[in-house]
């Protein structure tokens, strides 16, 4: 019985596969990050094609861990948890809005650090504000728990 | 499809063979938990069409308006009545209003994880005050000199073992049924493991960490993100008040 659950499961999981194959829309995903099982959070935004994460850049700020990998099922992330989407139009967009994010609070290259404003937990210089002004950009901003004034 | 068919058929195949004997092993399995909507907003289960639809929005934990005002009232309060870390009282008073502030959150996260609320709340507390630590540029205003890329780099990588390793062991003592005792017992052991190691690392100490938990009012904070109000709304500012110095700690 078991055994024929699990070739039922496998020929689901394959059409479904197939499915989402044919999908070639792209997404931006957002993932929330939790430090100690608490109410701390890290958000970070991969480029997906709703099945699978599309590139190994990692949109977000003030962090050097690693969350979007090329392939990756994009119902999670390594350490977060999926909260929301929006539509994108590519990669150039994404790029595009990461880059402009990244000026404005000084993190060159998705740096893990400011050169202009000093970090602050739930003020308006971490990684919610910077998510915040990546989605803004990007066409919908996303809820964060800092005021970012 | 055809791959689907042969792989369907081949399964078939496998699936005519006789089980083997299985071993009757009683295995105790961890309680399953209600994974909160509140903290898991539901992902479309299929790739969602323009035009047709729309991305809810997600709930989140908010920092209350007057979050800053609080911490900064408090620390002034702490050092008029002479305490020893008003850096710590300030910051755990903020932390106090945040949690009360997304009482929901805090319970649907108790919940989730087999905890108290007091626990989340304390796991907060210290969360923040861990990416407090990582504070590169006050960090070295504080020790008075500059930190090195490699040592910025361990401590960062000391604060994601932290946060994994003890994800780990807190969700293996909840399956295990172990007591809240003892769960607060690898709380503060986690917390004294980072911050010694954390001290190691970066030359600080318990009373420069209260200063940086103090943070500091004045200080110029990153353009605001926030639209310029109506023109009909603007009124001209009053005069600022004289500037109050700072209540000293010493």
């Amino acid at each position: 019985m078991r055994k024929i659950l699990t070739v039922a499961s496998l020929a689901a999981m394959l059409s479904v596969g197939f499915a989402h194959q044919a999908n070639s829309a792209n997404y931006v995903e957002y993932y929330r990050d939790n430090l100690f099982i608490g109410l701390a959070y890290h958000r970070v935004a991969c480029l997906t094609n709703w099945s699978t994460i599309q590139s190994n850049q990692d949109y977000d700020g003030f962090t050097h861990q690693r969350y979007c990998y090329s392939g990756a099922n994009a119902a999670s992330v390594p350490n977060g948890s999926w909260y929301d989407w929006n539509y994108a139009t590519g990669k150039s967009q994404l790029d595009a809005c990461g880059s402009s994010t990244n000026s404005k609070y000084n993190t060159p290259n998705y740096a893990d650090r400011s050169n202009s404003c000093s970090y602050n937990v739930l003020m308006d210089c971490n990684s919610d504000c910077w998510i915040r002004n990546f989605s803004k950009c990007q066409g919908r901003q996303v809820s964060i728990a800092s005021p970012c004034w | 499809m055809a791959g689907t068919l042969a792989l369907v058929a081949a399964g078939l195949v496998w699936s005519m063979w006789p089980d083997p004997p299985v071993q009757q092993v009683a295995r105790a399995q961890p309680p399953e938990r209600e994974r909160s909507e509140l903290l898991h907003p539901v992902r479309p289960s299929e790739p969602p069409v323009q035009g047709r639809d729309r991305p809810a929005s997600a709930p989140s934990p908010e920092a209350p308006e007057d979050l800053a005002k609080i911490k900064n009232q408090a620390y002034a309060k702490a050092v008029e009545d002479g305490v020893a870390r008003p850096g710590e009282v300030a910051f755990r008073e903020m932390i106090d209003a945040f949690m009360a502030y997304n009482q929901a959150f805090a319970e649907a996260q108790a919940r989730e994880e087999g905890i108290t609320v007091a626990e989340v709340h304390e796991l907060t507390y210290f969360g923040f005050k861990v990416l407090e630590t990582q504070r590169w540029g006050d960090v070295e205003d504080l020790v008075e000199h500059p930190i090195s890329d490699e040592v910025k780099a361990q401590a960062e990588q000391l604060m994601h073992e932290s946060n994994a390793d003890f994800k780990g062991e807190i969700r293996q003592l909840v399956d295990d049924g172990a007591s809240e005792e003892e769960r607060w017992a690898l709380i503060g052991d986690t917390q004294s493991r980072y911050m010694a190691k954390y001290f190691e690392l970066t030359g600080m100490n318990d009373e420069l960490v209260d200063e940086l938990l103090a943070g500091d009012p004045s200080r110029s904070f990153a353009p605001a993100d926030t639209p310029p109000p109506p023109l009909e709304e603007i009124e001209p500012a009053p005069p600022p008040p004289p500037v109050e110095p700072r209540p000293s700690a010493g």
